[in-house]
C-alpha cells in the first residue's frame, strides 16, 4: 500500500504540468482577478467632492436664507451664488462644475452634468433641504406661535447620526484566496481524482497490478493515501503564497487559521473520494460528467465572481457552503460552520472510501 | 524573391480555413463594437442606492423615516433579514450601509431627547458623510417638529408627513455631443476582444509550421535553395494576412462609415499592422520552440487569455491595480489597448515598443530556425 501511495506522489512532482496548475495557477487567479477586480467591488461609486453654482429668485428672505445655509454648509459641497445662468449651464456642459441649481419660490430646478453619481446624491441632498422645508411651512400652518422660537433654534451643527465602520475589511485577494482554493479543491480533486484508476488502465498497468500479491484494497487505499499529499500541497502552498506574497488575509488568530487549514483538507478529501467512487463506477470518463457538473456549481456559488448568485439555488450548493464557513471563520471568528463543514465532509469521506474500496474490491484484472 | 512568393502562396493554401475564420473573427469585431459603445457609459450609477435597515421601533415615525429614504434620498430599502445577513451583505457591497433605527425612537423625539441612529459602512466606504447628511436631513426635521408639536404625537406625524407640494425638478445641461466619446468605447471594447481572437487564429500557422518540423519540410528545404530567412519571410506574410483580417475590418468600418473619431487613424493604423505581426512571430516562434500541440494550445491559451486580461484589452488596467500596472507592460496587448482606448500620452512610444516586440520575435524565430536547419 505504501509503496502505491509513494508511486502516485512521484507521479505528482514528476509531472511539471500538475505541480503548475495545482500550485501556481492558482497563486496566479489569486493574485490576477484579486488585484484585478478590487477596484469593482464597490457597492456604489465614490461621489467626491460636488461643485456647484446656484441662483435664488423669488422666494422670501427666510426661504433664501435656508437655503444657503443648507448649499453652503455641507462640507462635501462647493457652491458659488452667480446671476449668469447661461455660463453657469455652459460649465456644467463642459463639466467644469458638476450642476447649475435654481431656487425659484418654493420649487427647485437642478440643471444636472453627465456624472451619474453626482447627480443622485444632489437630488438626494435637494430632498432632504425640501422636507426641512416643508416641515417649516407644515409648523407655520399647524402652531405659527412656536415657529419664531423653532427659528431661533441653532441646529444646523447637530448630528443626529452615530457613524459607525464595520471593523472588518475583505478586498478581492482575501475573497480569492479562499473561492481559488475551493475551485482547486473540486476542480483537481473531484474531476482529477475520478481519473485516478483510468490512468492506470491507459497506461496497461491496471491489470498487473491487480494480479500482483498486493491486495486489492492495499492498492486502493494506497491511491488514496497518495493523494493526500497533493491536497496538503495545494491547500497549504496557495494559503502560503496567498499570505506571504500577495498580503491575503485568514484568520487573525492561529487557532482559526487551524480550523481553517483542516476544514480545506477535509473537503479535499471528501472530494478526491467522491472523484475516486465516480471514477470507479462510470464506464465513460467521469471527468467528462463531473467537469460540467463542477463548473456550474462553482461558477453559480460565486466562486468566479460575487456576482453570480441565484437566491435560493446557490445558497444550497456545496461550493458556497463552503466558502460561507470560511469567510465566517476568516471574518467574524464564527467558527460553526467550519466544524459542521469538516464533520460532514469527514463522514462523507469515510463512507465514499468504503463504498470505494467495496466496489474496487470485486474488480477482476481481465 | 521567387522563393518567398512560392512560400507565401503554399502557405496561404494551407491557412484556407484560418483565412475563413479570420474573416468571421473580423466581422465579429465589427459587431462587437456596437455593444461597445455602451460602455462608455458602465459607471453610470443606478437610481437608488441599496441600504439595509433594522427597524426596532416600529412605530409611525419610523414609519415616515424609512419613507423619507425611499422617496426623498433615493435608497433602496432592505428589510426583512437577519443581522448575520446584513452584514454578508455589507461585506459583499451588496449594499452601502446598515442603518439602525433604535428602540423607543418615536417617543425620544416626542420627549425632545433624540436618540441617535446608527449607521453602518464598511470602513472604505466614501459616500458615509453623505449617508449621514441624508439621515441628518430629516432628523433635524423631526427635531423642530417636535418641538413644534409639544409632545402631541398625531401632530408630530402630520408635520412630518404633509407635503407642501413644493417642486424638485432635474435637467440635463449637457448639449455636447457624446458621439466621440462612444466610438472611441466601441472600438476599444472590440479590439480587446480582436487581440485574444487574432492569437486563436495564430494557432493554425503555429500548426502548419509545426508540421513542417515533423514532416520533414526542413530537411527538404536545406536541400533545396530556400533559405531559413525566406521561409520565415514567406510564411509570415501569408501568416499576417490572416492576422489583418481580424484586426483591420472594424477600423476600416469606423474610417468608412464617417464615425466620429477623434484618435490618429496613422497611429491606430500602424499599431494594428505591428500588433497582427506580432501575433504572427509569435506563432512561428512558439512552432519552433514547442515540440508538442498539447503544449501549444496550452500557451496558446494563455496568451490569449491571460495576456488579453493582463494587457487591459477588456477592462482598463486602473492605478489601483498597484504592481500589476508594470506586470501588464510587459505584455504587448497593454501597449495596444493603451493607444487604441486613447489613454495613451505619446502613442509613438506605443508604436516603437510594438515595433520592438515584433524585431524581436521574428529575430528569435529566425535563430532557433537556424539553429535547428544546423
Amino acid at each position: 500500500m505504501l509503496k502505491v501511495a509513494i508511486k502516485e506522489m512521484k507521479g505528482y512532482f514528476r509531472s511539471p504540468v500538475a505541480v503548475f496548475m495545482t500550485v501556481f495557477f492558482p497563486c496566479l487567479l489569486i493574485y490576477v482577478l484579486g488585484t484585478m477586480l478590487q477596484s469593482l467591488d464597490i457597492s456604489d461609486h465614490s461621489i467626491g467632492d460636488i461643485n456647484v453654482k446656484y441662483n435664488i429668485s423669488a422666494t422670501d428672505k427666510y426661504n433664501a436664507d435656508a437655503f444657503k445655509t443648507f448649499i453652503t454648509g455641507i462640507d462635501m459641497v462647493k457652491a458659488e451664488e452667480t446671476t449668469d445662468k447661461e455660463e453657469a449651464l455652459s460649465l456644467t456642459d463642459k463639466g467644469e462644475i458638476n450642476a447649475y441649481i435654481e431656487l425659484n419660490g418654493d420649487d427647485i430646478k437642478v440643471f444636472t452634468g453627465d456624472n451619474d453619481t453626482i447627480n443622485r446624491a444632489l437630488r438626494s441632498m435637494l430632498g432632504s433641504y425640501n422636507t426641512m422645508a416643508d416641515t417649516y411651512k407644515n409648523i407655520a400652518m399647524v402652531n405659527p406661535a412656536a415657529l419664531q422660537e423653532i427659528i431661533n433654534k441653532d441646529i444646523s451643527e447637530m448630528s443626529y447620526v452615530e457613524q459607525n465602520g464595520l471593523g472588518i475589511t475583505r478586498s478581492m485577494i482575501d475573497y480569492y484566496a479562499v473561492s481559488v482554493i475551493v475551485m482547486m479543491i473540486f476542480m483537481s480533486g473531484v474531476t482529477g481524482q475520478s481519473e485516478a484508476f483510468k490512468e492506470e488502465k491507459n497506461t496497461n498497468t491496471y491489470s498487473r497490478l491487480l494480479l500482483t500479491t498486493t491486495p486489492k484494497l492495499s492498492v486502493f487505499f494506497g491511491k488514496v493515501i497518495g493523494s493526500i499529499p497533493t491536497s496538503v500541497i495545494t491547500v497549504g502552498a496557495t494559503m502560503i503564497f496567498a499570505v506571504v506574497f500577495f498580503g491575503a488575509n485568514y484568520c487573525s488568530d492561529i487557532l482559526g487559521n487551524v480550523l481553517l487549514v483542516v476544514m480545506l483538507l477535509s473537503v479535499s478529501l471528501a472530494a478526491t473520494s467522491l472523484g475516486t467512487v465516480a471514477g470507479l463506477i462510470m464506464k465513460i470518463p467521469a471527468a467528462s460528467v463531473l467537469m460540467p457538473i463542477c463548473w456550474q456549481m462553482l461558477f453559480f456559488s460565486g466562486t468566479f465572481s460575487k456576482e453570480n448568485f441565484i437566491e435560493g439555488y446557490s445558497t444550497s450548493l456545496p461550493p458556497y457552503l463552503i466558502q460561507q464557513a470560511a469567510f465566517d471563520l476568516t471574518l467574524f471568528g464564527d467558527g460553526s460552520g467550519a466544524i459542521a463543514v469538516t464533520l460532514i465532509s469527514l463522514a462523507l469521506f469515510i463512507i465514499l472510501t468504503v463504498i470505494g474500496a467495496a466496489i474496487f474490491s470485486k474488480k477482476k484484472a481481465v | 524573391m521567387n522563393n518567398i512568393v512560392k512560400i507565401f502562396c503554399g502557405t496561404l493554401r494551407r491557412l484556407k480555413i484560418a483565412i475563413i475564420l479570420a474573416l468571421i473573427c473580423g466581422i465579429a469585431g465589427v459587431a462587437l463594437y456596437f455593444p461597445g459603445r455602451g460602455t462608455a457609459d458602465a459607471f453610470m450609477a443606478d437610481e437608488k442606492i441599496d441600504v439595509a435597515v433594522i427597524d426596532n421601533d416600529n412605530s409611525e415615525l419610523s414609519k415616515c423615516l424609512k419613507t423619507y429614504f425611499d422617496k426623498k434620498v433615493n435608497m433602496n430599502i432592505v428589510e426583512e433579514a437577519t443581522v448575520k445577513k446584513y452584514n454578508d451583505m455589507l461585506i459583499n457591497t451588496d449594499i452601502s450601509a446598515i442603518i439602525e433605527i433604535p428602540e423607543d425612537f418615536q417617543q425620544s423625539v416626542i420627549d425632545g431627547n433624540i436618540k441617535k441612529i446608527t449607521s453602518t459602512t464598511l470602513d472604505d466606504y466614501e459616500n458615509a458623510a453623505y449617508v449621514s447628511v441624508y439621515i441628518d436631513g430629516f432628523m433635524r426635521s423631526a427635531d423642530v417638529a417636535s418641538a413644534a408639536a409639544k409632545g402631541d404625537k398625531d401632530m408630530l406625524i402630520k408635520i412630518l408627513s404633509t407635503e407642501t407640494g413644493a417642486e424638485l425638478t432635474t435637467e440635463s445641461a449637457v448639449i455636447s455631443s457624446r458621439e466621440a466619446v462612444y466610438v472611441q468605447s466601441g472600438y476599444y471594447f472590440s479590439s480587446g476582444f480582436l487581440t485574444m481572437l487574432v492569437y486563436g487564429v495564430g494557432i493554425f500557422v503555429t500548426l502548419a509550421v509545426m508540421d513542417d518540423k515533423t514532416y520533414g519540410t526542413y530537411n527538404r528545404m536545406r536541400a533545396s535553395s530556400v533559405t531559413g530567412m525566406q521561409y520565415i519571410i514567406g510564411t509570415s506574410m501569408a501568416s499576417s494576412i490572416s492576422s489583418l483580417l481580424v484586426m483591420l475590418p472594424v477600423l476600416l468600418f469606423l474610417i468608412i462609415s464617417g464615425a466620429e473619431i477623434t484618435f490618429s487613424i496613422p497611429y491606430v493604423l500602424i499599431a494594428n499592422i505591428l500588433f497582427a505581426l506580432i501575433s504572427t512571430a509569435l506563432a512561428i516562434f512558439i512552432a519552433l520552440l514547442v515540440n508538442e500541440k498539447a503544449t501549444i494550445f496550452m500557451l496558446s491559451g494563455c496568451i490569449a487569455g491571460l495576456g488579453s486580461i493582463l494587457g487591459g484589452a477588456f477592462f482598463p488596467i486602473m492605478e489601483s491595480a498597484g504592481p500589476l500596472k508594470y506586470i501588464s507592460m510587459l505584455t504587448p496587448q497593454f501597449w495596444f489597448t493603451d493607444l487604441v482606448g486613447g489613454s495613451s500620452a505619446n502613442p509613438l512610444i506605443n508604436i516603437t515598443v510594438l515595433a520592438l516586440y515584433t524585431a524581436l520575435l521574428f529575430l528569435a524565430s529566425a535563430v532557433i530556425f537556424s539553429k535547428r536547419a544546423k
